[in-house]
């Protein structure tokens, strides 16, 4: 069992869960779903789990210790009228040593198994400019899976906790299911504690309400992946992996038809993770919100992988911007830059952290920091330019938000998306580079014009992938117009609802890219 | 109570309404099954592997011995030259890089209208790893070919509607597929070949599953179930051996491994009886194999001799004609 996308998961691990799941009394369940959890854990990923069960005792201790803490203050404000704010300010102290603690262990294990390899040829590249010959080389132990997703969850729960936005969990299987369960452990999405630890825990019963809801969701989400995400990996494979062979206009196409991939393929494996969550009652929070039909790139990260950039807004951009140097030269600025050019420069120090965060939690290598500092760039030019476009507009009379100067932000938005996927996706730093160079100066159609195009994936394989694209856009598109498909759907009558179902499954079955002639492709991002 | 009351009728419900669901999506996966499903037994409807299906197209109970394996069984074998000189039929069932749940299917089907004497298991892919998932799949293929075929769906027929599959394609190789010239085999290799350096390999559990599986619809047949490992310089250890006795012992199940026996005995000489360095046969080598195989199984089983009977003339001719 390697993912939710096998066979075994669907019809031997999931019913079994599901039957024990009810057969034990309400009281157990939640130790049903923390068994399945890590044994679900060991199957992808082996003793390595062992690492996620050190993160989770060390979350447990550290977080019940800050709650020690924040008993013994309380009690101390209580006995004394004078030296409040010491008392308080001591506790503050403590409680960030532990924060700091916790925080530094989470990340030295993540780093540890991920990124050593990866700092280390930048040392020893770094060393090399000065003349200095030394050799720094890790051995690679390999990280259980889900290592990035659930580590941003444990951190998100002890600040929480630091804070005192939630209180410690005493139990310690609620924590571990929180951190572990099956359905968010490849791929997020990534929760808070108050989203879901409660609700997993209780153990509600299953409703034939909630199957439904799990089955349709878990059922579009198999339809985005082996429809549309692993065919389109036919074509994405060969144009990333032999870009030298296909001009610009072919390594175009590659850039749209991975950021396609990726987003069927993400999207795809959220459905199928919200679905399993909902089985048993837990309501995931979404993770895409229809990002192509964003104005700005900016707004793209809102809609895209949304738990992550939330995640990087709460624990990263606000506490970096609203610390006591930043907010001191945001005042520096003011005077010096104005109001409106002041804060936005200061801003692009939080606004820097978050994507060498966000470009390095991707991964271990030259491209996701080129990724990261691209978006960065993008983002912070883009404060800039924004309100003096908006001028223009007003100036010209121009509706913005309708008619042709819509669909122009749209689709520059979407050019910049594909640029940056292309380096995403491409095989380091120097070929995303090389195929973005053959794209500008290498740039033709006769591949699409003589049929070449066709020996990189089948014209019956474009011509599905294409289609149910383009289900996929009608999807989307009435849900950004407030249209609820999946809610119109669970509410239809039993024969209706089951048949739609049925009919989604079926059409997986027979157009699905599996099996002869296709690779199976696991989840993209569980590799992260 | 009166809540007891109502839940039960509800409950009654639910599971009615779960199996009329679960049985309409099993006959959806029926009907699309025998729509995707090949009507040949060859490619010209799309059939994966046709030379694994040749066995089907045999008339009933002609067949004296059965082969399963992978690449090295259908490189290592000569069923025309045996039939010849021994009079025996013997019908190889492989795959390139076949795994064991493959074989089980492979064997099912042959053993339709097949009730050979002996079903020779070739011990390559008994060492072939293969995951839980790639059986179960395997499994379910089997049961809804649309789960195989699905991708038949751009070469639909008329005739993909109206007919059931019929097995009209005669394998005039009897399922070999021997190609390549002569290359020799590295020395060091050849040196190092069945040295005994103390290590046992693993055979998985999934493995000796489907191998006992093997050996039991053998048995439920008649059948008597013979492992042999095809001699290959690359492919196979001493390693290998062990486990592979080990295991034959524990199961009771009779054990040929023709590697141990010295190459000059059977013919060999790796210098130029292999096409790739010592891991497959080449035309002389499966020739030369194949003599030397057909004279063990005479001398242990008996096999009959069916020369001279009207009923396998096709074999002679498609002898004649291949020499």
């Amino acid at each position: 069992m390697t993912s939710y996308f096998t066979l075994i998961f669907l019809v031997v691990f999931l019913p079994l869960v599901l039957l024990a799941y009810a057969a034990v009394p309400k009281r157990l369940r939640g130790y049903v779903l923390l068994c399945a959890s890590y044994f679900f854990a060991w199957c992808i990923s082996g003793p390595r789990i062992t690492f996620m069960l050190i993160s989770t005792l060390c979350v447990y201790g550290i977080a019940r210790a800050m709650d020690a803490r924040i008993q013994k203050r309380d009690a101390q404000l209580a006995q004394v009228k004078k030296g409040k704010r010491e008392i308080k300010a001591s506790c503050k102290h403590q409680l960030n040593q532990l924060l700091v603690a916790g925080v530094m262990v989470n990340l030295g294990i993540l780093i540890a198994l991920n990124y050593l390899g990866f700092f280390g040829e930048l040392a020893t590249a770094a060393l090399g400019l000065l003349g200095i010959h030394a050799h720094f080389e890790f051995p690679r132990i390999g990280a259980p899976i889900g290592i990035s997703f659930y580590t941003l969850m444990a951190i998100s729960y002890l600040v929480d906790v630091s804070r005192e936005t939630i209180k410690a969990d005493h139990h310690f299987g609620r924590l571990a299911l929180f951190l572990s369960f099956f359905p968010h452990i490849m791929e997020g999405p990534i929760a808070r504690y108050t989203q879901t630890a409660t609700a997993l825990w209780e153990g509600r019963d299953l409703s034939a309400q909630n199957s439904y809801r799990g089955m349709l969701r878990m059922a579009i989400g198999f339809a985005k992946k082996l429809l549309v995400a692993d065919r389109l990996n036919l074509y994405v494979k060969t144009i990333f992996t032999d870009y030298a062979s296909y001009d610009g206009g072919l390594i175009a196409l590659g850039a749209v038809l991975y950021t396609l991939q990726l987003y069927c393929d993400f999207s795809g494996c959220m459905d199928v993770a919200i679905g399993l969550g909902q089985f048993f009652g837990a309501e995931y929070p979404e993770n895409f919100r229809q990002p192509f039909f964003s104005r700005t790139t900016s707004e793209f990260w809102q809609r895209w992988h949304i738990t992550l950039g939330q995640w990087f807004k709460d624990y990263v951009y606000y506490p970096v911007s609203l610390s006591k140097p930043v907010k001191r030269l945001t005042t520096k600025a003011r005077k010096r830059f104005g109001n409106r050019y002041g804060p936005l420069l200061v801003s692009g120090i939080a606004l820097f952290c978050v994507w060498l965060g966000n470009g390095l939690w991707h991964g271990a290598g030259s491209q996701y920091l080129f990724f990261g500092m691209y978006y960065f760039v993008l983002i912070w030019l883009g404060g800039f330019i924004e309100p003096n476009a908006r001028a223009w507009a007003a100036d010209h009379g121009i509706d913005r938000e309708r008619g042709a100067y819509r669909v122009f932000r749209t689709v520059r938005t979407l050019m910049a998306v594909f640029v940056g996927e292309l380096f995403f996706r491409a095989e380091g730093l120097e070929a995303g580079l090389a195929m973005f160079g053959k794209m500008l100066s290498n740039f033709s159609l006769a591949s699409f014009a003589d049929g070449t195009v066709f020996t990189l994936m089948s014209k019956a394989d474009f011509a599905v992938a294409l289609f149910f694209v383009a289900v996929v856009f009608i999807y989307d598109t009435a849900y950004e117009r407030g249209f609820d498909v999946r809610k119109m759907i669970e509410e239809k009558g039993f024969v209706l609802r089951w048949a739609i179902w049925i009919a989604i499954v079926m059409t997986v079955v027979i157009f699905g890219a599996y099996g002869f002639g296709y690779v199976a492709v696991d989840p993209m991002y569980a590799q992260y | 109570m009166s809540e007891t009351n109502n839940k039960r009728p509800s409950r009654l419900r639910g599971i009615c309404a779960a199996l009329a669901v679960v049985a309409v999506l099993l006959l959806a996966l029926v009907v699309t099954s025998m729509i995707v499903e090949p009507k040949t037994n060859d490619s010209e409807y799309g059939l994966f592997d046709p030379a694994t299906s040749g066995i089907r197209a045999e008339p009933a109970d002609t067949i004296d011995v059965v082969v399963v394996g992978d690449s090295i069984a259908l490189n290592g074998l000569a069923p025309l030259q045996t039939w010849h000189e021994n009079g025996f039929t013997l019908f190889v069932c492989s795959t390139v890089a076949g795994k064991l749940p493959d074989g089980y299917t492979m064997l099912t089907r042959a053993l339709e209208r097949q009730h050979p004497k002996l079903v020779l298991i070739e011990a390559h892919p008994i060492f072939s790893e293969f995951t839980w998932d790639y059986a179960l799949m395997s499994e379910a293929q089997t049961v809804f070919p649309v789960l195989r075929y699905h991708s038949r769906w751009r070469n639909l027929k008329a005739e993909d509607f109206t007919t059931r599959p019929q097995m009209t394609w005669h394998d005039e190789r009897k399922g070999i597929r021997v190609e390549g010239e002569g290359v020799a085999v590295d020395q060091e290799a050849l040196d190092n070949y069945m040295d005994d350096t103390g290590e046992v390999q693993t055979i998985l559990p999934q493995n000796s599953l489907y191998l006992q599986r093997m050996v039991s619809l053998c048995e439920s047949v008649g059948a008597t179930p013979v492992i042999i490992s095809v001699p290959s310089v690359v492919g196979w250890s001493k390693a290998h051996h062990e486990a592979m006795s080990a295991w034959a012992n524990e199961h009771n199940v009779a054990f040929y491994d023709f590697n141990l026996v010295s190459p000059e005995e059977i013919g060999i000489d790796w210098s130029e009886d292999s096409k790739d360095g010592g891991e497959h046969f080449n035309v002389i080598g499966a020739s030369k194999f194949s003599r030397y195989l057909a004279k063990v199984l005479k001398r242990d089983f008996d096999l009959p001799d069916h020369r001279g009977d009207k009923a396998y003339a096709e074999w002679e001719e498609l002898y004649q004609s291949a020499d």
